[in-house]
């Protein structure tokens, strides 16, 4: 029997220690959690920034950390530092690198290169193995240039080769989820149909569990011919239905998940309540893939972003806002060209739904004058007179003069900073792996 | 009977940044049958206004799936839901 903990959904936004210490004085083989997600959006990839800073990163990795090294647990991150280029893993190591100096620690830590150089991406779509991902655009030679991180997602065999060498701690760069759990378990020849499913729903630790929390943890162990779940919270059970509906949980496809390494398919899984709090799960197949295929993820700068916020709640100028936005928008173009991204967002009218919404209904708006331009100054500039525009604009049977929007601050324009986008969301049919580079590092 | 009370789970998220699932969880094999007979692929392209959306029947959990293609990736400079954690908002009131 091989168990496995994940500490918790995602590091860096507090874990349960308690849950922790009862499921390592239980007794655990290996201890796993995930770092990073491509979830938040665009900028952490692009900017090569942590999501969770440095404080946050440390006080969650700290004591689970030394435990495991006192125990001799291997301990396993993925997506090390959030989006895996190689930025996010120096970032990363500073912060092991700390913790073993300042509890004078000894220990192997092997550090597992995600990051792609351009030149190889672009070498991979001339020669037509890079594919859309489930029906996106085709990649470009342009979203290639433009990108300031290309990483892949690593698969499990890097992971298993850093734990047949010996590894205490095994820091990944971007990878799959899985790949975390499934390594420890797949090098001590467990049941691949078993360990992928469970190293599937492990990884957002408590999540699966009534009441759910990422920020707890989540058991699982392969035995005879199952997989078992148990959350060590005692104010937690994993239920029949609680796992079933982790299972769908962002995939496209409830029946198929994809790896870099193979494919699950869970058609004939069987979920079974074990005890009170324990789900018992069998039946899923998992074959393995010839060759492997990765995803691959970028991200470029598209600008500098500034924005104003303000609030309308005249019934007058709210009925024909569409009209005054058309106005100010063309009047922003006639002076300042088209070099710049002017979006209105009306919050109250169609803020989060945008065109999909049907509810006519309001009487307040909180609008967001929001300016991406090719420079901050410009962008700043461009949202200052959209703004000032809006303020005073001389709309039909306007009969308060004083300003048209309420501004809850001062200064009203406020700089944001870069706006990356994604620019690579593909696959790549060929084996990464000699590119995911291993690198070894003694404390 | 509106959507909303049928089920125990109604939710959406991204899957990558290039797709938005939605879960559709009923409460019973009743609710989730009775849904079945109004709800199917045709309907859900119309409602997100999208020509093809993949559709699924999870019989084993009383559940109904749908994926489809955002019109940007998630976080472009036009996004709404970086997330895509809101796009349920329309079926709420959906009579079945």
């Amino acid at each position: 029997m091989i168990k496995a903990l994940s500490l918790m959904g995602q590091l860096g936004y507090g874990y349960n220690r308690d849950s922790f210490v009862r499921a390592v004085d239980e007794g655990v083989d290996v201890v796993g959690v995930d770092a990073g997600s491509i979830d938040s959006g665009p900028y952490f990839l692009g900017s090569g920034n942590m999501k969770a800073n440095y404080d946050a990163t440390r006080s969650d990795l700290e004591f689970p950390l030394i435990t495991a090294l006192n125990r001799r647990i291997p301990f396993i991150i993925g997506s090390a530092g959030y989006a895996g280029s190689d930025e996010h893993l120096s970032k990363f190591m500073e912060i092991v690198e700390d913790i073993a100096k300042d509890n004078n620690l000894h220990f192997k830590v092997a550090v597992i290169h995600s990051e792609l150089d351009k030149g190889v991406v672009m070498d991979l779509l001339k020669e037509g193995k890079i594919t859309s991902y489930e029906g996106n655009p085709p990649l470009t030679e342009d979203d290639i240039k433009s990108s300031t991180h290309i990483v892949a997602q690593i698969g499990v065999k890097r992971f298993i080769e850093a734990l047949e060498n010996g590894s205490d701690l095994v820091v990944g760069g971007r990878a799959t989820d899985a790949s975390i759990y499934a390594a420890y378990p797949l090098l001590k020849g467990c049941n691949p149909d078993l360990v992928w499913h469970m190293a599937k729903i492990i990884e957002c630790g408590a999540l699966c569990a009534k009441p759910a929390s990422p920020s707890d943890a989540l058991l699982g162990w392969v035995d005879d011919g199952a997989f078992y779940l148990k959350p060590p919270n005692e104010t937690r059970r994993c239920t029949v239905d609680s796992a079933m509906a982790h299972t769908l949980y962002e995939n496209t496809n409830p029946f198929i998940i994809e790896e870099p390494d193979g494919t699950l398919f869970l058609e004939d899984v069987k979920y079974e309540q074990f005890d009170k709090k324990t789900v018992k799960i069998y039946g899923a197949k998992w074959k393995e893939k010839e060759r492997p295929t990765f995803k691959i993820e970028g991200a470029k700068l598209s600008g500098f972003r500034t924005i104003s916020i303000m609030g309308l709640r005249n019934p007058d100028m709210i009925s024909v806002l569409d009209d005054i936005l058309g106005d100010v928008r063309q009047e922003a173009e006639n002076r300042f060209g088209n070099g710049f991204s002017l979006n209105f967002r009306q919050y109250g009218k169609n803020g989060v739904l945008g065109s999909m919404e049907f509810d006519g209904n309001l009487h307040e708006i909180g609008l967001i004058v929001d300016v991406v331009a090719d420079e901050q100054p410009f962008a700043h500039k461009v949202c200052s007179v959209v703004k000032s525009t809006l303020q005073h604009y001389d709309y039909k049977g306007r009969i308060a003069t004083g300003a048209n929007v309420a501004f809850p601050y001062s200064p009203a324009e406020i700089d944001v900073g870069e706006v990356y986008e994604f620019s690579v969301y593909h696959i790549v049919e060929e084996d990464l792996n000699d590119y995911f580079r291993r690198e070894e590092i003694e404390f | 009977m509106r959507l909303r009370e049928a089920v125990k789970i109604l939710r959406s998220k991204n899957a990558g940044v290039w797709h938005i699932t939605i879960d559709i969880v009923f409460k019973n094999r009743e609710l989730y049958e009775r849904a079945k007979t109004r709800l199917n692929r045709d309907y859900f392209c119309k409602l997100f206004i999208k020509k093809n959306i993949d559709y699924f029947e999870c019989n084993y959990i009383n559940t109904l799936k749908i994926s489809f293609l955002r019109d940007s990736a998630a976080g472009s400079l036009n996004d709404t839901d970086c997330l895509g954690a809101n796009c349920y908002i329309p079926l709420l009131d959906v009579e079945i």
